[in-house]
Order: C-alpha cells, then sequence, then structure tokens
C-alpha cells in the first residue's frame, strides 16, 4: 500500500498540513476521508483549494480503500486525512496499511464529556476506546504538531491523562 | 447600511476591526469571527450566522474572511450557498472601503468594490515613489 500517513485530524486540510507535513512525508496526492464529508458538496470543491497545489480527493471510507488498493492508488505516495479516529480505525479494519499514523487536531464537540489530552485534541471515552483499538492493531500513534517534533505515544499520553 | 462581518484564523479579524476603527472611528454593525486553535466548525459556522444575523439592519450583510481555502473561509462558504456576500482576502483596503461604501451599496455591489479596493491596496512602493 502507499498510504505513507495517516492524519486524524477533524479541520481536514490547513496551513499545518500543506505547508509542512506534505512534503515531510513525501505524499503526492492527499485524500480526505470521511463518509459525511464525501457527499458534502461544499466540502468536495473547497477543500482541494486549501490544499496548494497538492492532488487531493475527497471520499468516503470505502471509496478512499478502494482507491488506496487500486493499481492508481498504489504508485502514489498517498497522505490519508481521517476526519475522527473512527475513520482512522474504520480504514485499519479495512486493510489500510500506513506507514505511520499521527493525531493532528480534533476539536472538542459541544455536549460531550471530553478531556483535552494537548491543547488542539480532545478525547471522549468513547474516542479513548477507538484509539486503544488502532494501538491493538499495532499501529503506534504518535501526536506530533510538527513532522519534526520528538514524538511521544499518544496511547500513554492518554493513560497519563486518566483514560 | 448593509452589515459586516470579519471572520479570519485566531485574533486577525478583531486586529482588522481594531486598526480600522484608529482610522474611521466606532463602527456599529461590525461583527468579528475569530476561529480558535481547536474549535469546532459547526459550532463555528453557528457563531458566523448569530454574528451575521446581529449585524443585520435590513440591507444584508458583507462577510469578509482572511484566506480563501481556510477553515473560515470554507465554513463561510456554506453561507453563500444560503445567498449571503463573502469576499476572502480579507485586508484593511478592504475593509476600510467596506464601511466607508455600506450605506450607498447593496451587498453584492459591496463586494465587488471591496475587492477592487483590495487590491488597490497592493501596491510597490519603489514603483510608485
Amino acid at each position: 500500500m502507499a498510504v505513507v500517513h495517516m492524519r486524524i485530524d477533524n479541520r481536514l486540510i490547513h496551513g499545518q498540513v500543506t505547508v509542512t507535513w506534505v512534503q515531510a512525508v513525501g505524499a503526492n496526492h492527499m485524500v480526505v476521508c470521511n463518509d459525511k464529508v464525501a457527499v458534502d458538496p461544499i466540502q468536495k470543491l473547497m477543500l482541494p483549494q486549501a490544499a496548494r497545489g497538492v492532488k487531493t480527493s475527497v471520499l468516503s471510507v470505502a471509496d478512499t480503500l478502494a482507491y488506496c488498493e487500486s493499481p492508481q492508488g498504489q504508485a502514489e505516495r498517498i497522505m490519508v486525512l481521517a476526519k475522527f479516529p473512527s475513520d482512522g480505525l474504520a480504514l485499519l479494519e479495512g486493510g489500510l496499511q500506513p506507514q505511520e499514523i499521527n493525531v493532528g487536531n480534533q476539536a472538542p464537540i459541544g455536549g460531550t464529556k471530553f478531556k483535552m489530552v494537548t491543547n488542539s485534541v480532545a478525547v471522549t471515552a468513547e474516542d479513548a476506546a477507538v484509539y486503544s483499538a488502532i494501538a491493538a492493531r499495532g499501529h503506534a500513534l504518535t501526536y506530533k504538531m510538527m513532522p519534526s517534533d520528538r514524538s511521544g505515544d499518544f496511547l500513554q499520553l492518554l493513560a497519563q491523562k486518566g483514560f | 447600511m448593509v452589515g459586516i462581518v470579519i471572520t479570519s484564523h485566531g485574533t486577525l479579524a478583531e486586529g482588522l476591526r481594531a486598526a480600522a476603527q484608529m482610522i474611521l472611528g466606532q463602527q456599529e454593525a461590525v461583527q468579528t469571527v475569530g476561529l480558535g486553535p481547536a474549535e469546532d466548525l459547526d459550532e463555528f459556522l453557528t457563531k458566523l450566522r448569530q454574528a451575521a444575523a446581529e449585524v443585520n439592519r435590513g440591507s444584508g450583510v458583507l462577510v469578509l474572511a482572511d484566506l480563501f481555502g481556510g477553515s473560515p473561509c470554507n465554513t463561510a462558504a456554506y453561507l453563500v450557498q444560503e445567498g449571503m456576500e463573502v469576499v476572502t482576502g480579507a485586508n484593511l483596503p478592504m475593509l476600510l472601503e467596506a464601511l466607508s461604501q455600506r450605506e450607498e451599496r447593496n451587498p453584492k455591489e459591496l463586494a465587488e468594490a471591496v475587492i477592487a479596493a483590495a487590491r488597490e491596496g497592493t501596491r510597490r512602493l519603489a514603483d510608485v515613489l
């Protein structure tokens, strides 16, 4: 599989991602993955505009899996942008094999019981279970802001924060 | 008078408003909506809608967003679907034009006028001097 990086970030494509991460991982295709976003005509139109010239697709979980498996996908260096940890887990369960997984932004959602584990990542008990499931599949989860940061282990951080 | 909403990453919107008020004095029917570092975009859209409702004096609203393709712009795009005028690339010349011309123009005319002002305000000084 040619998925060089999976990023979990509810803001999907934004400056930090396009200016630093895409280059650092050497991606030539960004695939935004989330079933709701994939059928939102505004997001499908606007997200590629933020991509600063990098080829961008906005796909459902099923279509992301199909594309990454395809000969075309296999020939690319793909960075998958999963909107929520549950999208990330669904992709892994579907057979996606990213070389690394980093947690970027997760905004707190009003009305949920969350803890800010970093100043940009909110986690609920449900999220923690999803992250554990991801780690249980043998994937190390980092939470670097910049590609050059030293990587901490996200599961360890969750444990420290009482999850 | 067309109501004005300025929306940006962080505090740029508020900074633009403060700078414009230094030049033009206190302004009414202007709201700023800045995107925080860990902000949910559905809640941000709600804030944008609320701000637009608050500044609407009956003649409509013009939204100025900082960056084309950025989250504030992409969120404001839903308002365009609902018929609202949104212009990106918000800068001080644009805001000053919006505040100076909003009595005379409707939102669409104002949008066109502020784009011209934003562009004319961007010059190489060595070419002028």
